[in-house]
């Protein structure tokens, strides 16, 4: 079998993967991707509405930790929500520099707008597509960088010690296949592998996510011994369309889009889900509303709900919802100004996976994860919209940089995990054995 | 944000009902006779509404299967070593897309037939192939739009692995020749301050930037057909993206013109449209070749 011999070894060429192999080929290491698609197909691509990121006079990082820990349901840990919030304004503007088609103000600086849950708009982008221009972006950084891509290579497994305790394992590269010819080979990594493999949505029948989106890193990381976390957290978006699973943006119902049912009610307000808020309502209320009305007959074909835009006008709908016209026609057939769009809840995004600090680093020495196939626990029980991007380029860097064995020296540890023996102090069970309390001022506690 | 709308949906369409109503039950001549002629009459009517309905679901269910002609070859396979079309009928369903058939006919019919896709939503770019002598990405076409039989071929020009899957590593040589990285002259001194970009200037350069590398406009251009080297549209556009891009310095700018002005570069274009008509991202390609173009002119003329 062929060895490939790198000093990172990073499964996944999302943004996650993406920006982990840049910061650790900027850190000195010998960086290699290995990816089951060409990194431009990453599902990173599909991420329309931005990244939160607290750049501007009236805000600050506080605040967004605040917004993020509230919309969480309290639930996610509180260093590592200060840690995405105080990195996420330096990354996206580190975006920008390497040429990111932001959308502009009229100064010629980065665009941002509300989205829900959020008490400043903070949500930084690129038109209806943040995350194409976020993917391309940093896959022309790692090609300027000239980092080795395996694209359409299959990990199947990692390489990892077969001491008794996942905490005294050692990761020492990945086994992959070639999908053209099946040919099996190994990928050693002399400092560190990094999961960046996305979501598992396909677990789903119905999912916002890629058929790629298999689960793969955190199943592997579980067979290997590390514990994954939160795993019970799940998202589902309550508008997409039926035959594919294509997500319908909030921006349909901010603009005053309408949820009826199969009699023709408002059932948001009519049947009491949301008195207030209505077809605003947050994603769970939403979707399981829908869920409701459709177990209890009065969905569509027994399977979804409309959602109508066409009272807006077609001015109006072409000129703030122009994509969502293509889409529905797309990918539904349906001419949504003509006809409402059937829409029924799916599978969006998994708040859990594999249990990580903020380095990324797992129970297992040289093994870290970054991305949706990881929890550093930023989430807690609900993701905010625009905040799955930033997680990407913050923990993905500070993954990188720490796989690389190179950084700053109290943190690593790259010298217990050259000698074997030496690794065998750590305990195996999760490191953060409670939840911290939220100290909105805490400053710092993360650097 | 919204406050609850009182008024009615506009006309709230109708969901599609699957069964045809029987209008024909009490119209006929009503004569006045005996209760068994109307049972008998009941039945006859009853058992030519049965048949009626057998036989519009028979045509229905025909109607409904959509016929597809698929390339298969896998040079590994004894026996489909030699090209050629396996015919597969899938049942149709309102919104179905050329790629959800082609996921039916591998999960139900055969296992082996391979074609890369991942989004289903028209952005990863992995599933352009040649659908009844055109290029297009299939999650993003309507069956209900094509004729039949559904002739779904791998893009042409490239070279088959298997199947439907073509090698895209010619494409990506010619999308990394270009030197595809922003390299401004210099940055904000300050890690939290941006570059400053005009509106206008980005939404000059946005077309371009849309790009999801389907190598679909590669494929239907002769020019790239005849010369290997030849950068090709998407190539070209993404030089494009860069040298319009106002946040770049004048004199990378110039290095850029002299990549897509070399022999096997914007020149050998033909400005016959192909790339702009396939283009799934809608980029207006030629014009973007044109432009480059005008542009080499310009700058050859200030050296003179
Ligand atoms: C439709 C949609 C819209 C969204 N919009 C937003 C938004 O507006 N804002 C926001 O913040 N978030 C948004 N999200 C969430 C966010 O986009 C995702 O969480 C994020 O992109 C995941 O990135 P990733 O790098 O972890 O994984 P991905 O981008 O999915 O990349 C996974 C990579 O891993 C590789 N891989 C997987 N398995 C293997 C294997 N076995 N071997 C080798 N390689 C493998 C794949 O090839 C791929 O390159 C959205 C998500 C969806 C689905
Ligand atoms: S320019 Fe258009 S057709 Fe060509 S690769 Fe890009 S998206 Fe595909
Ligand atoms: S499946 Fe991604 S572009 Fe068609």
């Amino acid at each position: 079998m062929t060895i490939h011999n790198h000093d990172v070894i990073v499964v996944g060429g999302g943004g996650a993967g993406l920006r982990a192999a840049i910061a650790a080929r900027e850190e000195g290491a010998d960086v290699a991707i290995v990816t089951k698609l060409h990194p431009v197909r990453s599902h990173t691509g599909a991420a329309e509405g931005g990244i939160n990121a607290a750049l501007r006079e009236g805000d600050d990082w506080e605040m967004h930790a605040y917004d993020t820990m509230k919309g969480s349901d309290y639930l996610a840990d509180a260093p590592a929500v200060e840690t995405l919030c105080q990195d996420s304004p330096h990354e996206t503007i580190q975006l920008e520099h390497w040429g990111m088609p932001f959308s502009r103000e009229d100064d010629g600086t980065v665009s941002q707008r509300p989205f829900g849950g959020l008490s400043f708009p903070r949500t930084t982008y690129a038109g209806a597509e943040t995350g194409h221009h976020l993917l391309h972006t940093m896959y022309q950084q790692v090609v300027k960088r000239g980092i080795e891509v395996y694209d359409e290579w299959y990990v199947t497994e990692l390489a990892v010690t077969d001491h008794e305790n996942p905490g005294d394992r050692i990761c020492h590269g990945v086994v992959a296949y070639d999908i053209a010819t099946g040919e099996l080979a190994g990928f050693a990594a002399e400092d560190g592998v990094i999961l960046a493999t996305g979501g598992p949505g396909q677990v789903y029948d119905h999912t916002t996510n890629a058929v790629a989106n298999t689960g793969d890193g955190a199943a592997m990381a579980y067979r290997a011994g590390v514990p994954l976390e939160d795993m019970e957290f799940i998202q589902f978006h309550p508008t997409t369309l039926p035959s594919t699973g294509v997500l319908i943006s909030e921006g349909v119902r901010g603009e005053g889009g309408i949820l009826y049912n199969d009699d023709g009610e408002r059932f948001m307000y009519e049947r009491g889900y949301a008195n207030n808020a209505g077809e605003l309502a947050s994603r769970d209320v939403v979707s399981r509303a829908e869920l409701t009305e459709v177990n209890e007959d009065r969905g569509i074909q027994d399977e979804y709900v409309h959602l109508d835009m066409r009272h807006l006008g077609e001015e109006r709908i072409v000129d703030r919802l122009e994509n969502i016209l293509h889409l529905a026609e797309d990918f539904e057939g349906v001419d949504a100004l003509e006809e409402p769009m059937p829409v029924k809840p799916g599978q969006h995004y998994a708040m859990g996976g594999i249990e990580t600090d903020e380095n990324g680093q797992t129970c297992i020495d040289g093994l870290y994860a970054a991305g949706e196939n990881a929890c550093v626990s930023v989430h807690g029980a609900n993701r905010l919209g625009g905040n799955a991007l930033p997680e990407l380029i913050v923990f993905g860097a500070r993954a990188g940089r720490h796989a690389a064995g190179r950084s700053r020296p109290d943190r690593s540890t790259r010298a217990t995990r050259r000698s074997p023996m030496g690794a065998g102090k750590r305990s195996s069970g999760p490191r953060r054995p409670s939840r911290p309390r939220w100290r909105p001022n805490a400053a710092g506690s993360t650097g | 944000m919204s406050t609850p709308v009182t008024e009615e949906p506009e006309s709230e369409s109708e969901p599609e009902t699957d069964e045809q109503p029987a209008a024909d039950a009490e119209t006929a001549a009503a004569e006045p006779t005996a209760q068994q002629r109307r049972m008998a009459k009941k039945r006859d009517d009853a058992a030519r509404r049965d048949a009626q309905r057998r036989a519009e679901e028979e045509t229905r269910e025909a109607e409904n299967t959509v016929h597809l002609k698929v390339f298969r070859y896998d040079p590994e396979v004894e026996g489909k070593q030699e090209p050629r079309f396996d015919d597969f009928r899938v049942p149709f369903h309102k919104g179905m897309t050329v790629l959800d058939a082609l996921i039916y006919a591998r999960d139900h019919y055969d296992s082996s037939l391979t074609f890369r896709h991942s989004c289903r939503q028209a952005v990863c770019g992995s599933d352009a192939m040649f659908v009844n002598g055109r290029q297009r990405l299939c999650c993003k076409t309507q069956l209900a739009d094509l004729d039949e039989p559904v002739r779904i071929e791998p893009l042409p020009h490239q070279d088959v692995v298997k199947d439907l899957v073509v090698d895209m590593e010619h494409f990506y040589d010619q999308m990394e020749a270009v030197e595809p990285f922003f390299d401004p002259d210099d940055l904000p001194s300050d890690d939290l301050a941006e570059q400053r970009q005009s509106r206008e200037n980005r939404e000059y350069i946005k077309m371009a930037t849309r790009c999801i590398w389907c190598g679909a406009c590669m494929s239907s251009c002769n020019i790239a057909a005849g010369d290997n080297e030849y950068l090709g549209p998407a190539a070209i556009n993404m030089a494009y993206r860069f040298i319009m891009d106002e946040r770049e310095g004048e004199s990378r700018g110039q290095e850029r013109l002299e990549i897509v002005e070399q022999e096997h570069g914007v020149w050998r274009c033909q400005t016959q449209f192909s790339c702009t008509e396939v283009c799934p991202k809608d980029i207006p390609l030629t014009e973007h070749i044109q432009e480059l173009k005008r542009e080499a002119v310009k700058n050859n003329l200030k050296f003179w």
